[in-house]
């Protein structure tokens, strides 16, 4: 894969960026279909480990075909715990480390893995083709283990609208999309109840699925 | 009567510290405690565990090869082990990773020190670091120091070994 690197940013810089970026123009606070609020920790008296939205809310429609062709409804999960996020195969730093992190949940959760269902977004209608996205989940160890929904860039952009997601092209590179970076932890009723940002901890998620699926 | 803020400010506000917390925070909240147990498999002998590393400052760096700062500070790792100070000592952690890759990874930047393999992440999840690379300053009974987070220098990591020795 050619990946370009952000050249002027770290590590930390970038996830914290994205991080910023998402919270101030695609995440929290804005949406009819975001939450309105979330705090970054669990709260004493609060249930979850990652930020919880308040008040919960029903999520955005998600409806489209995956990497295998295969059409997805975000609906279908109804009664178990989802988590979904909006990433490239091509982005160098924030992206393979949420997947990793969600990888990582994955093991910690063991059998009680079958339970969570990981869906992501795809942000670049362009770059994210079937090939690259298996290839993507390939190195990732994720093959089998998350839907990677992707599209045109009319039929993303309708969920990044609905999702109030941000997805551009970045100044830093042609290949390179700036982009929204949480994980939504959505219930089984359906409703998008805990936030993650891209530096989640993987514990966090083990901690949060079994309420997530009650 | 005075207006409530919009939530819009405050969710902003709230938003600014956290990323702030983000951004200067140098503590994982794992100081001063005992090093989690580190992962069996190997990708380059020889194996370490914890034990191994008591006696001197240790350094565990956490990278994959699909991390693209992992690649900035690969040449400065092997530089560092090339002149670790007598007692330190230095092991890789390949964490969520493919191992044809992550052998590719230490063949191309000729790495020669030990490096261990956790596909899963299931143990660097306990070292709580929140970005690749991280990289976690032992002291000499195997008590967490710092984690240093992102691609760093020789000298940065030999301030590191200091900081660890002196604990």
């Amino acid at each position: 894969m050619n990946r370009k690197r952000i050249t002027s940013l770290g590590w930390l810089s970038s996830a914290s960026l994205a991080v910023l970026v998402a919270l101030l123009l695609g995440g929290c606070g804005g949406s009819q279909s975001s939450a309105e609020t979330a705090q970054p920790a669990a709260t004493e008296g609060g249930r979850y480990s990652g930020g919880e939205a308040k008040p919960p809310k029903l999520a955005a429609p998600l409806v489209l075909h995956d990497s295998l062709g295969h059409l997805v409804n975000l609906e279908e999960y109804r009664g178990k715990a989802v988590l979904v996020t909006f990433i490239y195969t091509h982005c160098p730093d924030v992206c393979p480390l949420i997947v990793s992190h969600l990888k990582t949940a994955q093991a910690l959760l063991g059998p009680k893995a079958k339970r969570l269902q990981i869906v992501a977004v795809s942000t670049d209608p362009r770059g994210d083709t079937p090939k690259t996205v298996a290839a993507f989940l390939k190195a990732h160890g994720m093959t089998g283990r998350m839907r990677y929904l992707i599209g045109n860039r009319g039929e993303l952009g309708r969920v990044w609208k609905d999702w109030n997601i941000v997805a551009k092209p970045a100044k830093a590179g042609r290949d390179l999309v700036e982009h929204s970076a949480l994980v939504y932890g959505i219930a089984a009723n359906g409703k998008i109840t805990t936030l993650y940002p891209a530096n989640f901890n993987p514990s966090q998620i083990v901690h949060d699925v079994p309420l997530l699926e009650r | 009567m005075r207006r409530a803020l919009p939530p819009a400010l405050i969710v902003l506000a709230v938003v600014g510290v956290f990323v702030v917390e983000i951004l200067t925070a140098s503590s994982n909240g794992n100081e001063g405690e005992p090093a989690p147990p580190l992962p069996a498999a190997v990708l380059r002998a020889p194996k370490v565990t914890l034990a191994d590393l008591r006696g001197g400052p240790a350094l565990i760096n956490f990278w994959a090869s699909w991390c693209d700062p992992c690649r900035e500070e690969a040449a400065e790792l092997e530089r560092l082990y090339g002149s670790l100070p007598t007692g330190a000592h230095l092991v890789g952690v390949d964490y969520t990773d493919q191992e044809g890759p992550a052998r590719a990874f230490i063949k191309t930047y000729g790495w020669t020190f030990p490096v261990l393999s956790d596909p899963d992440g299931v143990f660097g999840a306990r070292y709580r670091f929140t970005g690749l690379p991280s990289t976690v300053a032992l002291d000499s009974r195997g008590r967490i120091v710092r984690t240093l987070r992102g691609p760093q220098t020789v000298s940065d990591l030999r301030r590191a070994l200091n900081e660890a020795k002196r604990d």
